[in-house]
Order: C-alpha cells, then structure tokens, then sequence
C-alpha cells in the first residue's frame, strides 16, 4: 500500500470521506432547519423534524469525528487553519449549538414558534459557517510556514460568498429529497416543489462557482489548473457527471419516486467533492500546505489506521441500523 | 484591567469556563446511564410497571442532560485547535488520535444508540432496547476513559519525547496508560456515580417530601442510598490514593494544593495547613492554622515522610497557590459531608423511618441530600480547578509551558469576543436547562404509562 499511496494519502481521503458522509447527512437535517422556516403549518414542522430527530444526532457526530480525525492525522492544519479563522469557526459553534438546542428543546414544549425559529436560523448558520469556513480554506490561506500571516477578515470574499450560496441552495434540496422519502401526501408535494426550486438553485450557484474559478485565474488550484484560469478535462468530465445526477435528481422526483433523489443527492455531492478532492491533492490547505507536510509521523498515522479503521465498519453497520429502526414515513405524535 | 487585554489569559479563562459548564452535563448521564441499565434490567426481569415508569421517567433527565452536554461540548474539541494551535500541531499526533478515537468509538456509538433507548420502544423489541441502553451507558462511560487518557497524558506525559516541535511517541501503551490515568479515571468515574446518585437521591427526596409518589421515589431513593453508601467511602479511598500518587507524580502541584513552603528536614514531619492564605512574593503564608506531621501523614503515609516545600521548584515553575489550596479543601469538604450524610441515611433506614408514612419526619435528611447534590457538582468542578490550576505553568506537564501553547496570531479582541459570546451562550443554555429540567421535574414520572406492545410479558417482541 505504502508503494502505491502513502498513509497521508489515505488519511487525506479517509477525510475527504468523513466530509462528504458529513455534508450529506448533516446537510438534509440543516436543509430541514431551512426548509422549517418556509414551512407555515406547526403540525408539517413537527412532522419534518420528526423525520430527523432520530438520526440528526449521529449524522453530527460526524462533524466531531472529523475533528478528531483532522487533529490525530493532520495535526498542523487543526493547529493552524482553525486558529487563523478563529471567528467564523468560533461562529459555527455557536450556530450549532443554537441548530441542537432549538431541536431538542422544541420537543419539549407547546407553543413552538421561539424553538422552530431557534432551529430554523441556528441551521442557517451552520450553513453560513460551513459556507465561510470551506471557502476560506478552499481559495487559498497566508501561511509562512505554520505562521499565519493573512488577515482577521480574509475569509470575506466573493468567493466564500459563492460558496456559502450553493450551500444554502444544496442543503435545503438533500433535506427535500429526504423528506419525499420520510412523508406523504400535502407534505411530500411540497418537499417535491422545494426539491425543484432548491436543486435548480443548488446546480445554477455550482455552475456561477465553477465559472468564477474558471475566470479567476488564482482559484485554478481547485479545478486542475494551478495559477491558471480556466478548467481541466478531468474537472470538466467529473462536474458534468456530478449535474447529470442533479438532472436525475430531478428526473426522479418528476417521476414520483421517493427513495432515488436522496440516493442522487448522494451521488451528486460525491462526484463534485471528487471533482475538487482529485483537483486539490495532495493540498490540504491551498497553496502550500500537502498532506505529506501536515501529517502526524508514519507510525502513529499506520496506529491510528488500524483503529479507526477498523472501528469504520462497526460505525457504519450501527448508523445504517439506526435508520433502519427509523425507517418508514414519519407518522404525527409519534412518542415512544 | 490589564488581563482583558492578555489574550493568553481570555482564552484560558474561556477554555476553564465552557469545560466547568461542560463537565457538569456528562457527569450526570455517565451516571444515570449506568443507573438506567440497571432498572431496565429490572424490568426484564421482574416485568414490575414501576420499573418501566422509572425507566421512562429517568431517562427524560438523561435527555435534556445530554442534549446539553453535546452542545456544549463540540466547542471543547474545536478551542483546542483554535486557541491552543502550537500545542494542538505539536501533541495532535497524539493528543488528537485519542479524541479520534473518542469520536469514533464512544460518541458516536451514544448517538446513534441514544434515540432508539429514547424513542424506539415500539420500534425494536426488548432485548434489542436492552442491549441499546447498554450501548448508550458503556460508550458514556468510554468517552470519559479516553478523555481521561487525553488529560492524564497532559498531566504526566509519558511514552515519548519532543523533537522539532513535534511530539515523537517512543512507547504507544506507555502514552496511553500515562501514570496518572488509572487513579484519576477511577476518581472521575466514581465522582460521575456519586453525582447521580445524590441527583436521583435528591430528586427522589424532594418528591417524597411533597407526596408525589412516594412509593415510587422511595424504590430510587433507596437504590441511590444503598449505591452511595458504596461509593462515597469508596471514593474517599481513591481521592486519598490518588493524593498520595500526584505527590509522587506531581510534588509541585501538592506543595502549593497544600501552600507548603518549606521541604521538611529528616526525621520531621511536614505540617499540614488546614487554612492558610499564600504570600507568594515572600514565600510564606500570611497565616496558616496547621497540623504538625499531618501532610507527610497525608501524602507519603508516614509521620516523617518528607514533602517537597514550593521553595524546591524556581519560581518560573510554581502553580498558582490561592485557587488549587481553596478548591481542593472545597472538594475534600464535599467529600467528608457527602460520607456523613450517608451514616446519617443508614442510620435513620435501618431505625425503620425509610416508609413513604414518614416523609415529613425526615425532611432534614432529605433536605441534606438535596445540598448534596448541589455539593457533588460543586465537588467535581473544585476538582478539576484543583487538578488543572495545579498543573500550571505548564500545559503539558513539563514538556510545553501554557503560553508556548497558545495561537499567536489570536488578538484579545478575538478571544474576548468569542468569550462574551460563550458567557452568552451558556447562560442561555443553562437557564433553557433549569427551565426544562424544573418543568420535567414538576411534571413527575407518568404513572399510567404503558409499554408497547412485544415489551410485555406473555407477547413476543414485535
């Protein structure tokens, strides 16, 4: 293995991995929190958040595990790249916890209307975090060695905006699909015109991202084509793949099928995270910080392999389990 | 105000802070968790209604604990990146696996668990529901094991050396199983317990007291009586244990736990000072009412054990005297009230007055328990200030110096905002918390609540 990939390699798509699975799972909930606020009927709130209010624990807790993962393996970008965008990090945090508190809290109470709202914009938040803290990162941080050197406010740009936009259309067309697959009737329309709305969303802001990147000759690093404008064919090939699934996204849902669009959510998010992920490697942090550079030593990075690696499968089998005790339409008030 | 505008010190305090609110919330579900499976065991066995009742009521408190615990505890792992990056580069290859492995292991395995002991009675049958709440007690309990792994390992870093700025594991069971890990897991575990049971003790005597279902709070205050009556002597035994491991491990925290100056000559025995106040500048105590020969008696078991005094350590190396010297008598105080309250609790059972008739005749009792409760917080904090204030000046007790560990490129304006949004934050959450457990808890258990079919006897599982 050691031949053929390096053990920072594979840590660096065992990251990539944990992301995707994280972006995925924790963006339907987040899409849900979203979904709330344009959502009227308190009794079609309830029924929504009661699709995910088994699941969106563990779907977070990827979040966790992928700072843990970051910190063991890539010990350089945890210590540096968090410290240096410590206020929208710092923000994350506190708009999950206003996303977790708001959900758990409303379960408990009758009148509904401070907790959804609570859990509504804490999920736009955590979408706004996720947006600037990808960006930032993604376009590109002043590092002098492990000093940063670039500004308080750097992660400010047209481009984290750019990103920040897809998401909030992104997550809100997972949380549609999620909901065709977890309702029903009036519910299950809606969820299909939102799927609709926020997908055409999702997949117009992707296309106004990657020509931006394609014109603005210092983001070619993301897409292939390192200080240089323009797009790869190997970036070209795997984005075309990534919209031909949001075209089945839509396809699917036109034709009333409810387990297909959530699965083309999946996929489409996979290919457009290969797309940039095969682009970026081995940069962890654009431009100078590789996975090789940020790794903890070869000897714990094989250590920490053989025991997350292995935990993996056992952690996947319990979470598909979970959702496998939680399948089915969400019913109202259903309690115990 | 010159430390508002020292970013080392905001994030310190910041870091001291969220961790003080944090640790509150799993030390109560590490406990209650355990508790939880016992009575659904119960239940299992005896298929007794009241089982199920206290299952259902409990485990609502484990709820709104948890919910809590996890949003205030993501921000922990991620501050460590953020306010402590030269640390975090330097020890993440280990320090940072070991939260890996936390995540991976022991959260996630909560988590996923958490909601089908919550809300999949109907959904799964009663062994898989068993074998859930287990899941959820014993990754509880793992995730304290590993963070413990995490803080022994800062406490008494073992099994590796620095080397270029790089923490370079030499012995990889050696780090794991720091010096300090097994006294101070067995310590921490045992402070979890007794915060349960004098919560659930607490809870149960109130209730009592106001005639709420006494014979179903009687059954769980008992239970709590009896568990406690084990752990609180029990711990008594560890904390000294442990007193007398730091000693070895540690002989610069003890000096100043106990503001002892002087190493004492041999062949005399090193006084302890049950009350003192340090004058750090002289080297000396203002005042101090001590005990001859207690503090070898306490740290080495002999009268004339010798005791390094703070003068052996330069003064660059000191901790702090004030905090650790008060937070710790605070604890032992604790400590000491919580055993004799358990005397008290034994001694009125076995004279027969544990019936639900006689509440009101033992309303000090139950009132004692209830400052108990508040006590074994209380208790569990004053520890953790004792143990991580005594640690200082170093973050990684001497490998990396707290100020050689913090972000650089942070300024006091950063820290202090993001800390006035923590104070925020928290203040929000804990009083969403009170609001909630007071309502839960005016609310009662719900005494004609049934269990789903496939959980009752005579049906199988659905």
């Amino acid at each position: 293995m050691d031949a053929f990939m390096t053990l920072a390699d594979v840590w660096y798509w065992i990251l990539a991995f944990l992301l995707w699975l994280y972006v995925f799972t924790d963006g339907f909930d987040l899409g849900i929190g979203i979904l709330c606020l344009l959502e009227k009927s308190e009794a079609r709130q309830s029924v929504m958040i009661e699709t995910i209010e088994g699941v969106w624990h563990a779907n977070q807790t990827w979040l966790v595990m992928l700072g843990g993962v970051l910190f063991g393996a890539f010990p350089l970008v945890y210590g540096t790249v968090l410290a240096a965008l410590y206020l929208p990090a710092g923000f994350l945090l506190f708009a999950l916890m206003a996303r977790g508190i708001g959900i758990e809290y409303r379960a408990e109470v009758a009148d509904k209307r401070f907790w959804t709202r609570t859990f509504g914009w804490g999920s736009v938040a955590v979408t706004v975090a996720h947006g600037i803290l990808l960006g930032a990162i993604l376009q590109g941080m002043a590092f002098d060695g492990l000093r940063y050197v670039g500004g308080v406010f750097d992660w400010f740009s047209p481009f984290t905006i750019l990103v920040t936009a897809t998401l909030l259309c992104l997550y809100p067309m997972f949380a549609a699909a999620w909901l065709v697959l977890k309702t029903e009737g009036g519910l299950q329309d809606a969820a299909r015109l939102w799927g609709l709305r926020f997908g055409s969303g999702a997949v117009g802001c992707l296309v106004l991202l990657v020509g931006y990147i394609a014109l603005d000759g210092r983001l070619g690093h993301l897409v292939g084509r390192p200080g240089a404008s323009g797009l790869s064919p190997a970036f070209i090939l795997l984005l075309v793949v990534a919209v031909l699934n949001a075209a089945l996204y839509f396809r699917a849902l036109g034709k009333g099928w409810e387990r297909r669009p959530l699965m083309y959510c999946a996929s489409m998010l996979f290919f457009v995270f290969l797309a940039f992920g095969t682009s970026l490697f081995p940069m962890i942090v654009p431009p100078g910080v590789t996975a090789a550079i940020a790794a903890s030593p070869e000897p714990m990075l094989r250590i920490m392999l053989y025991v997350i690696g292995g935990f993996m499968p056992v952690v996947l089998f319990y979470n598909a389990y979970q959702y496998r005790v939680f399948r089915g339409k969400a019913v109202p008030e259903d309690e115990v | 105000m010159d430390y508002l505008t020292d970013p080392l010190l905001l994030s310190r305090l910041q870091f001291a802070l969220t961790t003080a609110f944090h640790i509150t919330f799993p030390t109560l579900t590490i406990g209650l968790g355990v508790y939880l499976v016992f009575i659904e065991y119960l239940w299992l066995k005896t298929h007794d209604l009241v089982y199920f009742r206290q299952f259902r009521f409990w485990s609502g408190l484990f709820a709104v604990n948890f919910a809590v615990g996890v949003v205030s505890g993501i921000p922990l792992e991620f501050q460590f990146g953020a306010n402590w990056g030269p640390f975090s580069a330097t020890v993440g290859n280990f320090f940072g696996q070991i939260l890996g492995f936390e995540g991976t292991m022991a959260f996630m395995l909560e988590s996923a668990f958490l909601y089908i002991m919550l809300f999949g009675w109907k959904r799964v049958g009663p062994r898989m529901h068993f074998f859930a709440t287990i899941m959820v007690a014993f990754a509880a309990s793992l995730s304290a094991f590993w963070i413990l792994v995490a803080n022994s390992w800062m406490q008494t870093p073992s099994g590796g050396h620095v080397a270029n700025g790089i923490f370079v594991v030499d012995d990889y069971l050696a780090a794991v199983f720091s010096p300090d890990l097994p006294l101070a897991f067995t310590h921490m575990y045992l402070a979890c317990l007794s915060v349960s049971l004098f919560v659930i003790g607490a809870v149960s005597g109130v209730n009592i007291l106001l005639g709420r279902h006494p014979a179903f709070f009687l059954r769980s205050f008992k239970f709590a009586a009896v568990a406690a009556l084990v752990v609180t002597p029990l711990q008594a035994f560890v904390g000294d244990l442990n007193g007398q491991e730091i000693g070895r491990l540690q002989p610069a925290k003890v000096a100043a736990i106990e503001s002892h100056w002087d190493t004492n000559k041999p062949g005399e025995g090193a006084a302890w000072n049950m009350l003192a106040w340090p004058d750090p500048a002289n080297e000396r105590n203002y005042f101090e009412i001590s005990i001859p020969y207690a503090l070898s008696l306490l740290i080495t078991h002999s009268p004339t054990g010798i005791v390094p005094g703070l003068k052996d350590f330069p003064r660059q190396d000191r901790p702090p005297i004030v905090l650790p010297f008060y937070s710790f008598r605070l604890m032992v105080g604790v400590g000491g009230m919580m055993v004799a309250v358990m005397a008290w609790t034994l001694w009125w059972w076995r004279r027969g007055r544990l019936t639900p008739g006689r509440a009101a005749e033992n309303k000090p009792l139950y009132l004692a328990w209830v400052l108990m409760a508040a006590g074994a917080y209380l208790a569990v904090v004053m520890g953790w200030v004792t143990r991580e204030v005594g640690r200082q000046p170093w973050l990684v007790y001497g490998l990396i110096r707290t100020e050689g560990g913090h972000s650089a490129n942070l300024s006091a304006t950063e820290v202090g905002l993001s800390l006035a949004g923590f104070i925020a934050a928290y203040t929000l959450l804990g009083a969403a918390f009170l609001f909630f457990m007071g309502r839960l808890l005016r609310k009662g258990p719900n005494m004609d609540e049934m269990p789903p079919a496939g959980h009752l006897p005579g049906r199988t599982a659905g």
